[in-house]
C-alpha cells in the first residue's frame, strides 16, 4: 500500500502550501548559511564566501522548483492559480462576463429542461411491468378510417371468450367535480375496469384499489 | 575539498541519503557533509539535487521529517529512515550490488 504515503503527503502539502514553502525557504537557507560559515572558518571574506557557497548551492531557485515537483502538487496548484487569474480577467471585465453568464445559463437551462421533459415522457420506460408488451388498442372506423374507442362489450368478449391479448382492460377520460372537500373541485379522472390493475402490474400507494365489485353495472 | 567532483545518479543518491540516516536523523547539511567525509572527499553531493531528493523520499514515505535546533541554537529540518525506509533501503542495496556485479563482469569480459 505505497501509494497511500505519497498522497497523504500530496494532500497535506496543497491545503499547507504557504508553509511548505516557508519551510522549503527556511531549510535551504540554512543550508546556505552553513555552507557560508564552513567557507568563514576556512579564512575566506564574507562577500567571497557567500559567492562560494551560492555556486556550490548551484542555483537556489532552481532547487525550489525542483523541490516543488517533488512535491508532487504541481497540477493541481498549476490549475488552481490558472482558475485564481482566469477569475481576476472576469473579475475586470463585468459586462463581458455578465453576457457570457447569461448566454450559457440561458443554453443550459433551456437544454435541460427540454432534455428532461423527453426524458419523463419518451426515453423511460413506462412504470409498468413489462412494459414493451403494452399496447393501446383503438378501433378503425371503417367510414372514414379514423381511430375509435374500442366498444366495452367488445373488450369483456375478448376478456372471458378469449382474445389476442393476455390481460386487458378500458379507461376513458372524463372530467367530474368532487364535491367531499370543502369546496367543489374539477377533477381529471380515469374510468377503469378493475383489471387495470393486474394488466399494468401496479398497486395502489394510498387506499384500496379496485376489485370485481366496482365493476358491476350501476355502481 | 577535492580535486574531482562525481556528479552521484539519482537512485545512486537515494540510496545514500537512506544509508547515511541509518546511523542518526540528520538535516541536509549534515548528511551532504557526512556522504563528503566518509568517501573521503570524492563525493561532493550537488545542493541542488540533495534537496529534491530528499522531498521525494519524504513523498514516498521513506522517511520523514520533523523541525528541530541543531548545537548552535538554530532551526534545522531533521529527516529520519521510517520502517519503510528501511525496507526500501535494503532492496536498493540488493540492486545496486547486482548492478555494479554486472558491470564488473562486462568491464572483466573485453
Amino acid at each position: 500500500m505505497h501509494w497511500i504515503a505519497p498522497i497523504r503527503h500530496r494532500l497535506r502539502a496543497l491545503l499547507h502550501r504557504a508553509r511548505a514553502e516557508a519551510e522549503l525557504d527556511e531549510e535551504l537557507r540554512f543550508h546556505l548559511e552553513m555552507e557560508i560559515e564552513k567557507y568563514l572558518a576556512a579564512g575566506l571574506a564574507p562577500a567571497e564566501a557567500r559567492r562560494r557557497a551560492l555556486v556550490a548551492f548551484g542555483g537556489v531557485e532552481r532547487a525550489k522548483e525542483a523541490c516543488r515537483d517533488e512535491r508532487g502538487t504541481r497540477l493541481v496548484e498549476d490549475i488552481a492559480r490558472d482558475l485564481r487569474y482566469a477569475a481576476r480577467g472576469l473579475r475586470s471585465s463585468p459586462i463581458f462576463t455578465l453576457a457570457v453568464t447569461s448566454t450559457l445559463g440561458l443554453g443550459i437551462g433551456a437544454s435541460v429542461a427540454l432534455f428532461s421533459v423527453v426524458d419523463a415522457l419518451l426515453l423511460r420506460p413506462l412504470p409498468y411491468a413489462e412494459p414493451n408488451r403494452l399496447v393501446e388498442v383503438w378501433a378503425a372506423d371503417p367510414r372514414d378510417g379514423g381511430s375509435r374507442y374500442v366498444a366495452g362489450e367488445v373488450v369483456r368478449a375478448w376478456r372471458e371468450e378469449g382474445g389476442p391479448f393476455e390481460r386487458i382492460f378500458a379507461h376513458v377520460r372524463r372530467t367530474v367535480v368532487y364535491t367531499g372537500g370543502a369546496e367543489p373541485v374539477t377533477l381529471a379522472v380515469q374510468i377503469v375496469e378493475p383489471e387495470f390493475e393486474e394488466t399494468l402490474g401496479v398497486r395502489p400507494f394510498l387506499g384500496r384499489g379496485l376489485d370485481a365489485g366496482d365493476a358491476a353495472p350501476g355502481c | 575539498m577535492a580535486d574531482t567532483t562525481t556528479d552521484v545518479l539519482q537512485g545512486t543518491l537515494d540510496l545514500l541519503i537512506l544509508k547515511t540516516l541509518t546511523l542518526a536523523p540528520m538535516h541536509g547539511w549534515g548528511i551532504s557533509q557526512r556522504i563528503q567525509q566518509v568517501s573521503r572527499g570524492v563525493l561532493e553531493v550537488n545542493q541542488g539535487s540533495l534537496y529534491p531528493a530528499l522531498h521525494r523520499l519524504e513523498r514516498n514515505g521513506w522517511i520523514e521529517a520533523e523541525w528541530g535546533t541543531t548545537e548552535n541554537n538554530r532551526r534545522a529540518k531533521y529527516y529520519r529512515l521510517t520502517a519503510a525506509g528501511r525496507r526500501a533501503l535494503g532492496e536498493e542495496l540488493a540492486g545496486w550490488r547486482r548492478f555494479v556485479g554486472a558491470v564488473e563482469l562486462v568491464l572483466a569480459s573485453s
